[in-house]
């Protein structure tokens, strides 16, 4: 990494473990601005669990996550997160609208009233994102690739420094997909930092500037060309099942040592 | 007994309108059992108030209840974030627990206490207009009073905290994530329910008030796309049960409470029919 490059995300030593059992170990990496990176690993490796770490909305067992060279409750307002689709209630009885305007509220006052501003910004943002007119819907009348659309709308309309994807691309129909995509480049040219948990390889050499490769701990964090290599694949995909046993064994022994 | 069926019709009205714009953020944060957990936990505290400060001081038995909600809450937690105990097997622990000994101090003290074990747990709403306050020189029944108390609290308390409740329901990581404390509007509308099963206590009592506070508010969620809607169905669905429920009890001589929830499954049934007849409802897309 450049030494004039500014850090939009770093982690140290962060351990992330739900009842002592580790669910992410000793993530050492750092993220530049102005990046659009990559989260690739199979299932259960912790992509999610680190995006909420990277939010500090998991119980931390060690290390610390910082943003913009600050600590997380400073720059809680710079964050917009987007969650993973089967975490939404879609049957909630809110309109694409309201949806989009829920990300207004970090910068609205006490009383949380929409001013002509929010109006203005929540409106373009549905422009943005070609939902104009499903305004009006229920959030679950949308396609997959319209609620998606939705939810990223809500992130732009935060006017965030850094973006916190969780799988935006899972069950998007592909017109969905390039306008997200687009979009999330458009943002890291004018400087925006996306971090996005990606599901298969698939698209991941065109899509993404930086790639974080995780199976419980860090495989490889790096420019796309440097680290999509087949040996980081493998480490990260094949054969790593039994990883997690032998984290909880190792801390077993460390805690067992310490008592005694 | 004009005035007396006016001021029954009205104090229930008002408790079934509460409890179903508070239940409708209470069963979209699936929170139906913690609800369920607070009717009965609270009992403890009426008792100790009544046995204090004796007669029916809705105060103190307010703020009975309010502490013991609080700690059936707060015992909820520790059960399972601290002990690992799963959620539901834990509410069920705590509030079994209160429950049982709120009913012990009733029939102990049952000389001293104006409570009837039978009222706590049926209700008696026909006894509305027997227990009355002085309010400018009117006798105006208590419950009556009570109800458009909470009522109008509710009302304003919504008016202004509408869009936290919403997005701390809706979406708690995220709400989390730009430091909106998800715990604390919980609390809040945990505490809002235990002021309104004191109400309940003695109007529809302990197990019907869970018909009102999850019943209600989910029947107008199938019927609703946005909270607007849930709101005016909640209405609707207020007047029509405690009007309906009303004239049944009536005509048959039965318990209003009673009869008030049996309406109000009625009209689940009648609106599952239509909504699969033609398709008009959630429930239906479901069904279908």
């Amino acid at each position: 990494m450049k030494a004039e490059e500014k850090i939009a995300l770093e982690a140290h030593d962060l351990s992330v473990g739900y009842d002592g059992k580790p669910v992410l170990w000793g993530i050492d990496l750092q993220v530049p601005v102005g990046s659009l990176t990559g989260v690739i690993g199979p299932n259960g490796a912790g992509k999610s669990t680190f995006i909420k770490a990277i939010m500090g909305l998991t119980p931390t067992m060690s290390g610390y996550v910082r943003l913009f060279n600050k600590k997380l409750d400073d720059v809680r307002k710079q964050i917009a997160y987007v969650p993973q689709k089967e975490a939404v209630d879609w049957d909630f009885p809110i309109s694409v609208t309201e949806l989009v305007m829920m990300g207004r509220f970090p910068h609205m006052g006490w009383m949380k009233r929409p001013t002509k501003k929010d109006r203005e910004v929540v409106e373009e943002t549905l422009e943005k994102m070609k939902i104009s007119d499903l305004s009006t819907k229920q959030i679950g009348q949308l396609s997959g690739g319209q609620q998606q659309r939705a939810f990223i709308a809500r992130a732009l309309a935060q006017e965030a420094s850094i973006y916190l994807l969780d799988e935006p691309f899972a069950g998007v129909d592909a017109n969905s997909e390039k306008v997200i995509i687009n979009l999330l480049k458009e943002q890291v040219k004018e400087g925006k930092t996306a971090i996005v948990v990606h599901h298969d390889l698939n698209a991941v050499n065109t899509y993404f500037d930086r790639l974080i490769l995780l199976n419980l701990r860090l495989v490889a964090n790096g420019p796309t060309d440097e680290v999509f290599r087949t040996d980081y694949l493998k480490e990260t995909f094949g054969g790593e099942l039994s990883l997690l046993a032998e984290m909880s064994e190792l801390l077993r022994k460390r805690d067992i040592k310490q008592k005694k | 007994m004009w005035t007396d069926s006016f001021y029954i019709l009205w104090s229930l009205f008002f408790l079934s309108l509460s409890s179903g714009l508070l239940g409708s953020f209470l069963i979209l944060r699936r929170n139906a059992m913690v609800t369920d957990a607070i009717s009965h936990a609270v009992l403890p505290g009426v008792v100790l108030a009544f046995l204090l400060f004796g007669g029916r001081s809705s105060e103190w038995a307010l703020l009975g209840a309010l502490i013991f909600a609080a700690f059936c809450i707060l015992l909820i937690e520790f059960f399972t974030e601290k002990l690992k105990f799963k959620n539901d097997a834990a509410i069920g622990m705590v509030f079994t627990a209160f429950f049982a000994l709120g009913v012990l101090m009733v029939s102990v003290f049952s000389s001293s206490v104006d409570l009837d074990l039978d009222c706590v747990i049926y209700g008696e709403a026909a006894y509305i207009p027997f227990d009355t306050v002085t309010i400018f020189k009117n006798e105006i029944p208590r419950a009556f009073v009570m109800g458009l108390i909470i009522l109008s609290f509710l009302l304003i308390f919504l008016t202004f905290f509408y869009p936290q409740l919403k997005l701390t329901s809706f979406d708690p990581l995220f709400a989390n994530s730009i430091g909106l404390s998800v715990k604390k509007w919980y609390y809040i509308l945990m505490i809002s329910t235990a002021a309104i099963v004191v109400l309940a206590l003695e109007l529809i009592g302990v197990v019907l008030v869970v018909a009102f506070l999850v019943a209600i508010p989910a029947l107008a969620w199938l019927l609703s796309h946005s909270f607007r809607h849930l709101f005016f169905y909640c209405t609707v669905i207020s007047a029509t049960i405690t009007g309906g429920g009303y004239l049944l009890a009536r005509w048959s001589d039965a318990n209003i409470a009673g009869s008030i929830v049996l309406v109000l499954g009625t009209l689940w049934v009648i609106v599952l029919f239509l909504g699969y007849r033609f398709g008009s409802n959630r429930g239906a897309n479901q069904l279908h």
